[in-house]
């Protein structure tokens, strides 16, 4: 059981992090802001549940996710269908790889760079909930798919299936920003 | 990921003696490219992976642009906690600590004078 007392001393390191995804759930400041003292406030006040010696930054984590989904009724249950079966996978590297004529060789390493920190962020936005969270907590901040799947209260698998779809959204979202910074060229057809 | 799993995939395995443990193929290497990335395989698999890698320049290709693109998602994605927030949830947390330490403190008395 661990001690209120400790709790400033121990939590505060994980602010960066939780802000960070903070913004990238809610999208904007003034909201992150709220998300992320409302997540300190329920942390400290169940902080005498939080079992001393576990993994303090997932407890934080479980408890900003939850709040996330409760506070904006975020949709976590994924849609039957969606557009993402004829992506196929390593799309960007393929698509940027394609057009390597433009850019001579391994042109795809170096277009990576080329893409602003407002671009990755907002391809990572574009990405409904149910994949965004997953990838969030897996490519961002680097927590295991068994650490994910107890944050988000959801089977392994599931995580797992998610995180691959999500990763494609994401590299279709990036290709966007490629294509209208023309990186690459139009998918033929 | 489980053990369970790990033997599941391995039955199903068709193809080179079986044995993708050994011998990935470069499907096996492109359906595993992310776990292996992420950490998530174990050991054998992940030596195995990796003897692929260190001897195919294509998938090694790929693997290297997915690695640059995970470091590029999680460079591009850190936010500065702006200075107001951190005073507010000082200012909250301080607040909380002194409601709940009143609350005891009137609790004591009252028991004490019931007492």
């Amino acid at each position: 059981m661990a001690d209120q007392a400790h709790f400033i001393e121990q939590a505060m390191e994980y602010m960066p992090s939780l802000y960070s995804a903070a913004m990238r759930m809610t999208r904007n400041p003034a909201d992150a802001e709220d998300l992320v003292q409302e997540t300190y406030l329920k942390a400290y006040r169940a902080f005498g549940s939080f079992q001393e010696g576990t993994n303090l930054k997932a407890w934080l984590y479980r408890i900003l996710t939850n709040s996330y989904i409760n506070i904006y009724r975020a949709k976590m249950r994924s849609p039957e269908i969606d557009d993402l079966e004829d992506v196929e996978d390593f799309y960007l590297y393929h698509r940027l790889r394609q057009d390597k004529d433009l850019f001579g060789k391994s042109a795809e390493d170096e277009a990576l760079d080329l893409f602003t920190d407002d671009e990755v962020k907002e391809a990572l936005e574009s990405l409904p909930e149910h994949f965004r969270i997953p990838v969030i907590l897996a490519d961002v901040e680097g927590f295991s798919y068994k650490e994910i799947a107890d944050i988000m209260e959801t089977p392994v698998g599931t995580i797992m299936s998610r995180l691959h779809r999500g990763r494609k959204a994401l590299q279709k979202a990036l290709s966007q920003y490629g294509l209208e910074k023309g990186l690459l060229v139009a998918e033929p057809g | 990921m489980d053990k369970q799993n790990n033997n599941t995939e391995n039955i199903n395995m068709t193809g080179v003696a079986g044995d993708y443990a050994e011998y990935p193929d470069c499907g096996d290497v492109a359906s595993k490219i992310y776990e292996f990335l992420d950490g998530e395989l174990t050991e054998d698999k992940r030596k195995a992976i990796q003897f692929h890698l260190d001897h195919c320049a294509p998938c090694v290709s790929v693997f290297e642009f997915e690695s640059d693109l995970r470091k590029l998602v999680s460079c591009r994605c850190q936010e500065k906690v702006p200075d107001t927030l951190k005073q507010r949830i000082a200012a909250v947390i301080s607040m909380e600590e002194q409601t709940t330490k009143l609350f005891y403190e009137r609790t004591n008395v009252e028991s004490e004078e019931n007492g």
